[in-house]
């Protein structure tokens, strides 16, 4: 039998390393989309400033994506490391669903990230095009089949049990289970949103030094009006998500995250430190009768969530990572909401890129999105808990028979590799950025000219942006 | 179906050996470069390609899981040191190559960590197949052994280093087909030695498997012996070939050669374990997930791998002929930094096709 050290310490290796891989893929989708909008926009205008922007932001997508790429190539072996027999009892179901992903998604981008990056002066505008497109096209496919694979976890479908295995009787239940449709809208509105504040933020951050200024107001409006379509679209989905799907397949996750421990509190808790051993929370603060208006859309304010102390507290999840991602994700969704509102505002005053505490504003919001995404996949896999498949298969029996001391040296490399390695990637990412993009083809002073004149002296440090007065 | 899929897995694992193993093994070849402006000519090898190579790696891992979920269930964590061990080090290059390529010729931190990356991601893959040769001990269908069983008393860093030695020689065999002048001289000054130790590595390891492993290996009746022995043939063809046709055109033929006898070393495994996948005691069959797994799998690949196929051989029709891909600039055309010279050499073999 596993102990329990080791399942504990098995769970924290699972979700740093997949919250630290999805950090990437999550901006990358949306970097992936953005970067084909700046290359289709140059190939039906002919506009140098969108090639500019092609060329600055796939370069930042392509470290982006090459990290993606690596931390996930990690968690492909996970599911067995640790887990050995959860891989036996999934795999035929999910093993499946995964390789789609390689198939459909992985080969489609690596194999057109090489064109989209370096073929430039091999292919044609064209080739171009379409290898961003596809590109693009792999980051959605990807998302889609490795959502499909964690959503059957969450809403089982389209199975049977033979020796506690589960084994596939209907793919299209299997694959449509009721989780994925709901949280793939939900997943990739977030994960567009995330890269929108990422990008909005770097031409913010022109714009407030004055640099690159064609490029940076391009960006900052085409991220701000992607943020605006966007926020309320996503505010709409989650909302519905939460109410019908978590409440009909899954109300432990939906009653965690609400907060309350007994039954009959119509208000919606905003702040709480939930004591779980005591079945109470130390401090607990909510508004009067929002919960029934959010959850169930009633007005008269007398519906509420049942209270945690309705489930055996063996099968309850563990309440504040539950509750605490929730308020995350929807804390900062809101202030999304609230900054793309004013950009909205600002922007028909014809005043959007002048506004210097609205472009700060916006320069702060850069990993807003990344940390709401994260949130919210706290709250659906913390939300799952005990399960590892939700009503069928326990955490607790899902492990493979390991020795503690690899489990704790394994644990301590990748927190020390990560660490290493995100650092490694904001400077790479602050490093280019300081440095600007490439100057516009055919201006004067620039270096992009044609290969062969690469030898054209340039000082030293000086970025090579034109600096607009 | 099972068959299909047994060879569509064998058939991922090869292509990860035969592409990632170039690639590992330039890796390897960078930590005794000393000239920076070669190092880089080398990791530009590499740039465009290393993403697609690790993608077979996912299939295969994930096919392994998908068509045999007991196999998966029990090898990873019987070989669960090695892998990390690999994991780190594909991590740490695959990371570095990106890195490089962002930055100026005279970077030395990120080549380096791409150099060191690649040799511990190979030494550990060649532990880690090690391991998996010498037998997993597996109870009920879980792993049952002990932390270092995959040491095999040594025989797996044996193995370690006859794939170190391997790699570098596919990497060096491809890059005398893809760069020109000193460095191309160089790798094929490479090639011999490289093939020379990779034998008798390979021989060593071969005469020593039947104490090191737990499995049985079947070689009495004519369908092992004859693919057997056609394998060992082929092997020693294709070394031999390396060995002879080294700096000479085609300049692709040497790393032909060596794919050849990477493929026969292959099939002389198959012969000898079948069906054994993780051995002794799991198997082909006693592993197979269910029938409707398989039949998905087969129609799934059978739609998308002729598709992938095609697109990443356009990809490498792209990039044909000889490095660098734009003298020496950076992604987007972005020349390097001044202080950095691209490579001295220009394009002159750009419209020489390698293969």
């Amino acid at each position: 039998m596993t102990s329990q050290t080791f399942i504990d310490l098995s769970r924290w290796q699972f979700a740093t390393t997949a919250a630290f891989h999805m950090t990437f893929p999550a901006l990358s989708v949306g970097l992936a989309i953005f970067v084909a909008i700046c290359y289709g926009a140059y190939y039906k205008t002919g506009n140098p400033v969108y090639l500019q922007m092609f060329r600055f932001w796939r370069s930042i997508f392509a470290i982006g994506f090459a990290l993606g790429i690596v931390s996930g190539i990690v968690l492909t072996f996970e599911l067995g490391l640790n887990w050995g027999n959860y891989a036996r009892a999934v795999g035929p179901i999910l093993g499946p669903m995964i390789c789609m992903e390689a198939l459909m998604a992985f080969f489609l981008e690596a194999g057109f990230f090489g064109i989209l990056v370096w073929g430039e002066g091999r292919v044609s505008k064209r080739v171009t095009m379409v290898s961003a497109c596809m590109v693009a096209l792999g980051a959605l496919l990807s998302t889609a089949w490795i959502l499909d694979a964690n959503s059957w976890m969450q809403t089982p479908a389209g199975y049977r049990e033979v020796n506690g295995q589960f084994q596939p009787v209907n793919w299209l239940h299997a694959i449509f289970n009721p989780a994925f449709n709901w949280r793939f809208p939900h997943m990739v509105l977030a994960v567009l949103i995330a890269a929108a504040w990422f990008i909005a933020a770097i031409g913010a951050y022109y714009l407030l030094r004055r640099r690159a200024l064609p490029l940076a107001r391009k960006t900052l409006s085409i991220a701000l009006l992607a943020a605006a379509i966007l926020l309320p679209i996503q505010l709409n989905v989650g909302d519905n998500m939460a109410s019908y799907m978590t409440l009909v397949y899954q109300p432990d996750k939906l009653i965690a995250a609400e907060g309350n421990f007994n039954n009959g509190n119509t208000g919606w808790v905003w702040f709480a430190v939930p004591d779980q051993a005591q079945q109470r929370n130390y401090v607990q603060l909510s508004i009067p009768y929002a919960e029934s208006v959010f959850d169930y859309h009633n007005f008269s304010g007398d519906e509420s969530t049942p209270g945690l102390k309705t489930i055996p507290q063996s099968l309850q999840p563990t309440v504040a990572p539950v509750f605490w991602g929730f308020r995350i994700m929807i804390y900062g969704a809101w202030a999304m909401f609230a900054v793309a509102f004013i950009g909205v505002i600002l922007r028909l005053r014809r005043r959007l890129y002048t506004e210097r505490w609205f472009l700060r504003l916006v320069l702060w919001m850069l990993p807003v999105g990344v940390i709401s995404t994260i949130g919210g996949w706290v709250v659906s896999e913390s939300g799952r808990q005990p399960w590892l498949v939700y009503g069928k298969l326990l955490v607790n029996s899902s492990a493979s028979s390991l020795s503690t001391g690899e489990l704790i040296a394994s644990l301590a490399a990748f927190w020390i590799v990560y660490l290493a390695l995100i650092t490694a990637w904001i400077r790479q990412v602050v490093r280019e950025v300081r440095r600007g993009p490439d100057a516009l083809p055919g201006q004067e002073g620039t270096q992009a000219a044609a290969p062969g004149a690469s030898g054209a002296p340039a000082p030293a440090g000086l970025p090579v942006t034109p600096v607009e007065a | 179906m099972l068959f299909f899929l047994m060879i569509v897995v064998i058939f991922a694992l090869l292509t990860y050996v035969v592409l990632d193993g170039y690639d590992l093994g330039i890796g390897v070849l960078t930590l005794f470069q000393p000239d920076a402006a070669r190092r880089r000519q080398m990791l530009e090898v590499v740039g465009n390609v290393w993403d697609g190579n690790e993608s077979w790696l996912i299939l295969l891992v994930m096919g392994l899981w998908a068509v045999m979920p007991d196999a998966y269930a029990t090898a990873l964590p019987g070989l669960y040191i090695p892998l990390l061990v690999t994991i780190f080090g594909l991590i740490f290059r695959g990371f570095a190559v990106e890195m490089t390529l962002h930055r100026a010729v005279s970077d030395r931190t990120w080549t380096r960590l791409f150099g060191v990356g690649s040799l511990v991601a190979t030494f550990a893959q060649g532990v880690l197949f090690g391991g998996l040769l010498c037998g997993v001990t597996v109870r009920h269908q879980l792993f049952a052994g002990a932390t270092w069983d995959f040491f095999g008393h040594g025989y797996a860093v044996l193995t370690g280093l006859v794939t170190v030695a391997l790699f570098a020689l596919a990497g060096a065999a491809m890059l005398q087909a893809k760069t020109g002048g000193a460095l191309r001289d160089q790798m094929v000054g490479l090639v011999r030695p490289l093939t020379l130790v990779t034998v008798s590595g390979v021989g060593l390891s071969a005469a020593l498997l039947p104490v090191a492993t737990s499995a049985q290996l079947h070689l009495g009746a004519i369908d092992r012996w004859l693919p057997f022995g056609y394998a060992v043939l082929v092997a020693a063809g294709g070394f031999w070939t390396a060995y002879r046709r080294a700096g000479r055109t085609p300049d692709l033929l040497p790393f032909l050669a060596v794919t050849a006898a990477e493929i026969a070393g292959l099939v002389a495994l198959v012969a000898l374990y079948y069906p054994q996948i993780v051995p002794p005691s799991v198997t082909l069959y006693s592993s197979a997930a269910s029938r409707d797994t398989l039949a998905f799998l087969v129609i799934a690949i059978c739609v998308f791998v002729p598709g992938t196929i095609a697109y990443h051989a356009y990809s490498n029709w792209v990039f044909r002929g000889r490095q660098p891909l734009d003298d020496g600039a950076v992604p987007g055309g972005r020349p390097a930094a001044p202080s950095a010279v691209p490579s001295p050499r220009p394009a002159e073999g750009g419209n020489r096709h390698g293969n």
